[in-house]
């Protein structure tokens, strides 16, 4: 019965994300109608003449009723065709597998270090509780959260990039063919976005552990005859999932969010600088379908985790 | 017969911002196997500490032990930690006042109990699960199978009560440390588990200090009783004796100001004064300020005496008439 | 009705239940009759998922019943803003157990003290001045005025929550457990000056607590009360000598003696089981999973309240037969003995 539950609650989150997704492009598509430019202009090409203009217009839809325009895109979306780019006419599919994954390599690769680096750190801040430690763990996340990251990217190209030739400056590698090169082409991308990262990390892991050490149950195991390392290790660690879990989700969203800004500064061609070209040319299927694509990450991501709380904190499912 | 727990002269103190505070001074009573001893006395008076400072388990780098804990002759005062930790559990017990927050909320109860047996006796999972269930039946939890699985926010005040006495118990220990462990719980709860814990202990011989400030709870269960005040024991004698006739005022007067039927709507007897601060310690006799025998001789310091097998930290003890509670 | 001679408070039929998500209901009370006569103590007595909190809330007015009626001095309390209801609420106070959170931390003592005169509408000077001459009252020197709370011991917050309440004049006070987290000598100076109080002011206390033998100590009446319904109510000595009900007999036998072993009763009563949850009461009489005297009738009827003697009611199928103890045990116990 309890599964019976736990899957009910799933299925109703999996059927929350159809009006979110619907939210999140028609206000995408709105603002885009907002802002001054037209495509029609841009694809009549060299001295337009008017007559052109109003043939692309009828050609593409752009006279029709808005929200007519965003139920045929959203239409034929939900049959998976994202339609065509209207600068390049590639398959906005294609635009978006071939993107994706420049984009997901520098987070996730962001994430992993923000959760290696950053949870020894809390670990050793919280046993260490008001040492010199302690306060310069604290230091360093104030310090990580307020810094840009795309200041830290360029700090990190001039240094490491330009000046030391340790990493290169610009691009992304293909996992594929060559992952080592790829991974390495990675590094400074993923260190810009996992200032912040790390900083969040190590001062949630650090609070959640220093309130789990001081309670009573902590008193508990050691009269039971524990070592330290055990109530820490196995003890506080379950403890603190629910935390970890937490912030794991909150900062693979910022950093999807600042990879846009990073993916300038190291010329990567990613989601990031995909959909800032398109919305600058008002391309609207790419920024449609990079929109949507970004949305369904998020909310799959955050669907996981909601199962994984489950799973980690047994007073959790039994609400 | 050689007592399983001597201690001799411990005194705990605590490094505070505004200097060292000594929380207990000159505690010292021994325990006989199976004998079961109840530490009764006020907020303050340091008897939780006491308990927490047998097994090392206050925090340790602001508390400093003098003084011996002898236990089967060997001093756990000096003890290096790792030997401590197998006394822990294994030799020496301990139960608390409010079992929610003194189990893991993400552990099974059954892991819970399971992890004391693997930790002191290297079982595999098969084998410490059996001894939990067994232990969980013995303690007198319905369905132990079942509730082996269950988390503590899934059993009640009563039954998570029972756990712990089946984490403390899991190894046999020598001597369990019970701290208000029925404070918390319905009053008819409380009968159960007094039960519980008197048959246990009686049936594996293991001695009891019960700490309490129910002195009620005290004379139904224990052999012998200590009083504490400010830190120090005033009083140690055997239950039925004090019940009726302690030797020191404040024993007394505790036993006084328990309401009682046959005073039905008479006003109580209370304690005058107030329990001074650790940090304003009065010289001499600590209980002189509030003591209606005190003489000017009270000035000085009072050790405690010993007579026919009682102790009392009071120079006028022999010549005191005080009452109990069946005044 | 004549004013003079209508009980404080009066009660019937009253339930108090709260909605939970899922359709159920916790029934905390479902049914109970209650009158007080104006300068007596009233003690009820229960465990946890009796209902008592629940009662005494509702009792002053700060919880709805759901159902039943609520009169005092024999008039249901005015419903309309000015008439009379200020002065009304005013009447009947309420203080709680935990005396560590019921003072805001950041106030003095003087200002949270004269808080509740100055919400009714009276300017500052007279508010604090009321405050000071109350805390002087329960025992407080003038100086603990600018203090705060965290610098107070248990027993003086105590204090310093009945001065509060009685700043007000109230009529009724309904005490939640104030001395359960006391010492014991603390406890009995409390003790000894709610009745002071009660003497002077002509208060009339409900009493709610866990404890038997304050609760027996004190109260010209004891109601016992159990999953939201009052099993036994009698007058206290009584009660406490000869219960007419098993739950009655029970709580009073799992009370720890503070005598010694040749003067305790022999045998204790160790109810069986935990108490059922008040979302869900048994059928019938809902002590009857936990009874040793349980018949078949029990689960089909529950037994109404009646009156074995008077003013001594009790709620059981079989309170004429039942061979029931009480307390007669201890010093009386050995009086009687003749030793």
């Amino acid at each position: 019965m309890k599964i019976g539950r736990r899957s009910r609650v799933v299925l109703g989150r999996i059927a929350q994300t159809g009006p979110v997704i619907i939210f999140a492009t028609l206000i995408v598509f709105g603002l885009m109608h907002i802002v001054p430019g037209d495509p029609a202009v841009v694809l009549a090409g060299e001295e337009p003449t008017q007559e052109r203009i109003d043939e692309i217009r009828v050609q593409y839809g752009f006279d029709r009723p808005f929200l007519v325009q965003y139920g045929a895109w959203l239409a034929k979306a939900l049959q998976g065709d994202l339609s065509r780019s209207l600068l390049s006419a590639e398959e906005v599919t294609t635009l978006i597998a071939q993107n994706f994954p420049n984009t997901l390599l520098p987070v996730i690769y962001a994430l992993l270090l923000s959760i290696a680096i950053g949870v020894p750190l809390g670990i050793a801040a919280a046993t260490r509780s008001g040492s010199r430690l302690d306060a310069f763990v604290s230091a360093l996340s104030s310090v990580g959260i307020a810094m840009p990251s795309f200041w830290l990217g360029m700090i990190l190209v001039t240094w490491f990039a330009l000046t030391w030739n340790w990493f290169p400056a610009t691009g992304a590698g293909s996992l594929m063919d060559d992952p080592r090169d790829a991974i390495w082409r990675a590094t400074l991308p993923a260190l810009a976005l996992a200032g912040a990262g790390i900083a969040e990390v190590a001062r949630q892991v650090r609070s959640a552990l220093v309130e789990i050490l001081g309670s009573q149950f902590i008193r508990t195991l050691r009269a039971k005859g524990l070592s330290d390392s055990a109530i820490l290790w196995k003890h506080g660690l379950k403890n603190i999932g629910v935390t970890l879990l937490t912030v794991t989700g909150i900062v693979f969203n910022r950093l999807l969010g600042a990879t846009v800004i990073v993916e300038a500064i190291f010329a990567i061609p990613g989601m990031g600088s995909l959909i800032v070209r398109a919305a600058i040319n008002k391309d609207f299927p790419v920024v449609q379908g990079v929109v949507l694509s970004m949305v369904i990450v998020v909310v799959l991501t955050n669907l996981v985790i909601d199962i994984l709380y489950g799973l980690i904190d047994p007073r959790v499912s039994d609400q | 017969m050689q007592p399983v727990l001597s201690v001799r002269n411990m005194g705990v103190s605590l490094r505070t911002r505004q200097g060292v505070m000594q929380i207990t001074d000159d505690v010292s009573f021994d325990l006989a196997p199976g004998e079961r001893l109840g530490v009764v006395g006020e907020s303050g008076c340091g008897k939780s500490v006491t308990g927490l400072a047998l097994l090392r388990l206050m925090p340790r780098h602001i508390t400093s032990v003098t003084g011996q804990v002898l236990l089967d002759g060997e001093d756990l005062v000096k003890m290096p930690e790792r030997h401590m930790r197998r006394v822990r559990g294994r030799r020496m017990a301990m139960i608390f006042q409010e079992p929610m927050s003194a189990l893991d909320p993400v552990f099974t109860v059954g892991q819970q109990i399971g992890e004391a047996i693997r930790t002191h006796f290297g079982a595999g999972k098969a084998e410490a699960r059996e001894r939990a269930v067994d232990l969980l039946d013995r303690v007198g939890i319905p369905d132990p199978e079942r509730r082996h699985d269950e988390y503590p926010h899934q059993l009640s005040g009563g039954m998570r009560q029972r756990a712990m006495i089946a984490i403390a118990l899991a190894c046999q220990p020598d001597v369990l440390i019970a701290d208000e462990p029925t404070t918390a719980l319905d009053v008819t709860i409380q009968a159960q588990i007094i039960d519980l814990l008197l048959r246990l202990s009686e049936e594996a011989g293991t001695a009891l200090i019960f700490i309490t400030h129910d002195i009620g709870v005290v004379a139904e269960t224990c052999h012998r009783v200590l009083t504490m005040y400010l830190g120090q024991v005033v009083e140690d004698a055997p239950t039925d004796r004090v019940l009726v006739r302690p030797r020191h005022p404040y024993t007394s007067g505790l036993m006084r100001s328990l309401p009682k039927l046959s005073g039905w709507k008479e006003p109580l007897q209370s304690i005058p004064g107030r329990v001074p601060s650790l940090t304003a310690i009065p010289p001499g006799c600590r209980f002189a300020p509030r003591c209606a025998y005190a003489e000017a001789a009270c000035i000085q310091p009072q050790a405690i005496l010993a007579r026919n097998g009682r102790r009392v930290r009071c120079r006028r003890e022999a010549e005191l008439h005080l009452k109990g509670t069946l005044s | 009705m004549n004013v003079a001679t209508a009980p404080v408070v009066s009660a019937r039929n009253l339930e108090v239940h709260f909605p939970l998500r899922g359709g159920e209901t916790v029934k905390a009370v479902d049914g109970v009759d209650l009158s007080v006569a104006a300068g007596q103590t009233f003690g009820i007595i229960g465990e946890s998922g009796s209902g008592k909190s629940t009662l005494g809330r509702a009792l002053v007015g700060m919880l709805k019943p759901t159902r039943g009626s609520l009169e005092y001095d024999g008039a249901a309390p005015p419903r309309r803003r000015g008439g009379g209801q200020g002065r009304a609420r005013r009447d009947r106070q309420i203080i709680f157990q935990d005396p560590h959170s019921a003072m805001n931390p950041r106030m003095t003592i003087l200002q949270s003290a004269s808080e509740p005169l100055i919400i009714a509408g009276k300017s500052r000077r007279v508010a604090e001045a009321r405050a000071v001459a109350m805390m002087e009252r329960v025992g407080l020197e003038p100086g603990f005025a600018d203090r705060y709370p965290h610098e107070l011991s248990g027993g003086q917050k105590a204090r310093v929550n009945i001065a509060r309440a009685l700043t007000l004049e109230p009529r009724l006070l309904v005490c939640d457990e104030i001395v359960a987290a006391l010492d014991v000598s603390i406890q009995a100076d409390m003790l000894n000056l709610l009745a002071d109080l009660q003497n002077d002011m002509g208060l009339t206390y409900v009493f709610i607590t866990h404890d038997l033998g304050v609760v027996s100590h004190i109260s010209d009446w004891i109601a016992v009360m159990y999953l939201g319904v009052f099993v036994e109510v009698g007058p206290a000595l009584e009660l406490s000598w000869a219960p007419r009900h098993p739950y009655t007999e029970a709580l009073l036998s799992a009370e720890p003696e503070p005598y010694p072993a040749a003067m305790r009763s022999q045998s204790r009563i160790i109810l069986k089981g935990e108490i059922p949850s008040p979302v869900s009461p048994p059928s019938g009489c809902r002590f009857r999973t936990r009874c040793r005297f349980a018949k078949d009738i029990c689960a089909t009827e529950r037994p109404p309240l009646r009156e074995l003697s008077p003013g001594h009611l009790t709620a059981c199928h079989f309170a004429e037969e039942l061979p029931l103890s009480g307390q007669k045990r201890g010093p009386m116990a050995a009086a009687e003995a003749g030793t």
